[in-house]
């Protein structure tokens, strides 16, 4: 992913979670930050090899609360960090930064039934 | 079951995840226990403080990992439904969960509803029943679909597919054209839990690019010359079923790219509408591609063949697995009699010699268009000449030519330079020049060779004296 693309991701910062979620929404968030901070100090140290293992987990974990772009940064930052990449991963820390400190949450119904329509967004 | 009285146990090294199930389980009254080390939830199974319906487990975990829990599990609560955890990286070891007994997989990043889904999947009585007798059914569906299954290579098939056919997993079959991807598809659909719910199919590369769209997604009234009513699509009509997509090695990137939006999202938008429609459907994938190849050359997206490869099946090509040749041979020419109305017919040595040593490019269903050919076409016998094989004479067996030699019986240097002569121009799929070239003869030659060994063919015609194979005391 170029970091062009990725930074237009980051542009809707409106995010349509599951109402199940919502008590435990930012105690989510607040791991996230953290394992920024966990990240900027392992691009610090260039232990890429621990970077890669933090996007692997928020490719497999943040789109299961709903935050199906920060599972796409999780990816990017997984492959940047195989291939060493600073200034992209610097980049891209920024970009999540800013996007979880300006987030909209809307929290929406669980969908029980197949064949039911959702409401449009 | 009532759900107040169902307890999981969820296991994995990631708290987020671990939370997320416990909230969105509990919120539906199950009680749940979570552990983050796989040691930890042993002992406590051990311990037997509570009875526990449902496991949970991730694949990757340090120290003890989920197939070593799931061994573990499996020795101490046999019949308790385990469910695995996949993600990226651990899609190599579904196959191995599911043969360590796992009952069903949940794919991250999953929905609430995907999680509930599954869990009231694993608990329902109907599930567990279905669990607890695959082989007869299996049995029974292979006697209707007709499958033969003598080679080593199709056993492992069918005993795969009879424990995948239980999961909720998305499947992907992959094999030569005219290999049964199909059939193992209904198969799969059949043995399932959504057996009685539709299965719907359709061909990907046998649609033009602009319909495929409407095809699968439906279109609303007007939204494009000749949508002259809703369409609902067949995902929507797979809803709760199984959706075969067939040669989907050969969808377009950006129907690729919605394709994969539907299986991350579960709903559908139709062509020109507003209204998005939720859907459940299981994908049961095809493609006689190689998909890995397609990624490295830009034309397929892995995150869809993630999706899709959760477990994959490989259907070998009909000359790697000779064992089924004769028999299915056999099956064919009794449809064809009974078709045709036809009694008392049957194969002549050199035609068995013939069907065994071609290489069936077209595979089994070649084989069954060559047995119906014969049939019609022949007397009494079917002789070599009634089958019109590609190339009219001989094949040898592709992969297996170093192990070939040792069931040769002792033969001259002519015929054993007939056979590798006719082994290379299967390699080269049929071109003389390209076989001359490797052979490092003139082209010539290579057809004086030919020509003149044909005429010996011709005139050994059944029964064969030496035959190349040594044992045909199966037939």
């Amino acid at each position: 992913m170029s970091s062009k693309l990725l930074n237009s991701i980051f542009d809707d910062k409106k995010v349509y979670v599951d109402e199940t979620f919502m008590d435990i929404i930012p105690w989510f968030l607040n791991n996230r930050k953290e394992d920024l901070l966990k990240t900027i100090g392992f691009l610090e140290s260039l232990n890429f090899e621990q970077i890669q293992r933090m996007g692997h987990r928020w490719k497999g974990t943040c789109a299961s609360y709903g935050f199906q772009k920060l599972s796409e940064a999780g990816e990017a930052m997984e492959t940047w960090a195989e291939n060493k990449k600073h200034d992209e991963i610097e980049n891209l820390l920024m970009q999540v930064e800013q996007y979880i400190e300006h987030l909209e949450i809307v929290y929406i119904p669980t969908v029980e039934d197949s064949d039911s329509l959702t409401n449009t967004h | 079951m009532s759900l107040g009285s169902s307890r999981v146990l969820i296991v994995d090294d990631d708290l987020d995840i671990l939370k997320n199930m416990q909230v969105t389980l509990a919120r539906r009254g199950y009680e749940v226990q979570t552990f983050l080390h796989a040691e930890k939830a042993l002992e406590y199974l051990k311990s037997q403080e509570k009875r526990i319906d449902l496991i949970i487990s991730d694949i990757q975990m340090p120290e003890m990992n989920g197939l070593q829990f799931l061994t573990s599990v499996k020795e101490l609560m046999p019949s308790t439904p385990i469910l695995m955890m996949t993600a990226f990286g651990t899609m190599n070891r579904v196959i191995e969960a599911l043969r360590g007994g796992a009952d069903d997989f949940i794919q991250k990043p999953f929905t609430p509803t995907d999680l509930m889904t599954l869990v009231g999947r694993a608990l329902s009585t109907e599930y567990v029943k279905d669990a607890q007798q695959p082989s007869s059914r299996l049995q029974q569906q292979i006697q209707q679909a007709q499958i033969v299954s003598q080679s080593a290579d199709m056993k492992k098939v069918m005993e795969l597919t009879e424990k995948v056919a239980l999961t909720s997993a998305n499947v992907l079959i992959t094999g030569e054209s005219g290999t049964g991807k199909e059939v193992i598809a209904q198969i799969i659909h059949n043995l399932s839990p959504r057996g009685n719910k539709p299965l719907v199919a359709i061909n990907c590369a046998a649609i033009p690019e602009g319909l495929l769209e409407s095809e699968l997604f439906g279109h609303a009234k007007g939204s494009f010359t000749g949508a002259v009513q809703n369409r609902r699509g067949l995902f929507r009509e797979a809803n709760g079923g199984t959706l075969f997509l067939d040669e989907i090695g050969d969808l377009s990137l950006p129907l690729q790219a919605k394709i994969l939006r539907v299986l991350q999202e579960k709903k559908v938008r139709p062509v020109g509408a507003n209204d998005l429609y939720s859907v459940d459907v299981r994908i049961v994938a095809a493609t006689h591609k190689n998909l890995e190849q397609s990624i490295r050359a830009g034309d397929f997206r892995s995150d869809l063949y993630y999706r899709l490869n959760v477990i994959p099946i490989h259907l070998s090509p009909l000359r790697e697995r000779t064992e089924d040749i004769i028999p299915l041979a056999q099956l064919f020419l009794n449809r064809m009699l009974k078709k045709y109305n036809i009694t008392n017919k049957r194969i002549s040595q050199g035609a068995l010699q013939a069907l065994l040593s071609y290489s069936w490019p077209g595979n089994v269903r070649e084989l069954e268009n060559a047995m119906e050919r014969a049939v019609v076409l022949s007397g009494h016998e079917i002789t070599r000449d009634n089958l019109f094989l590609s190339y009219h004479d001989d094949k040898p067996i592709n992969r297996k030519s170093a192990a070939l030699f040792d069931l040769l019986e002792p033969m001259s240097l002519r015929d054993l330079e007939l056979l590798y002569i006719q082994y290379i121009l299967t390699k080269t799929g049929g071109r003389k020049d390209k076989a001359a070239s490797i052979l490092q003869i003139d082209r010539k030659t290579l057809f004086r060779k030919l020509s003149s060994y044909q005429k010996e063919i011709e005139k050994k015609e059944t029964p064969l004296e030496s035959p190349p194979v040594k044992d045909l005391s199966f037939i």
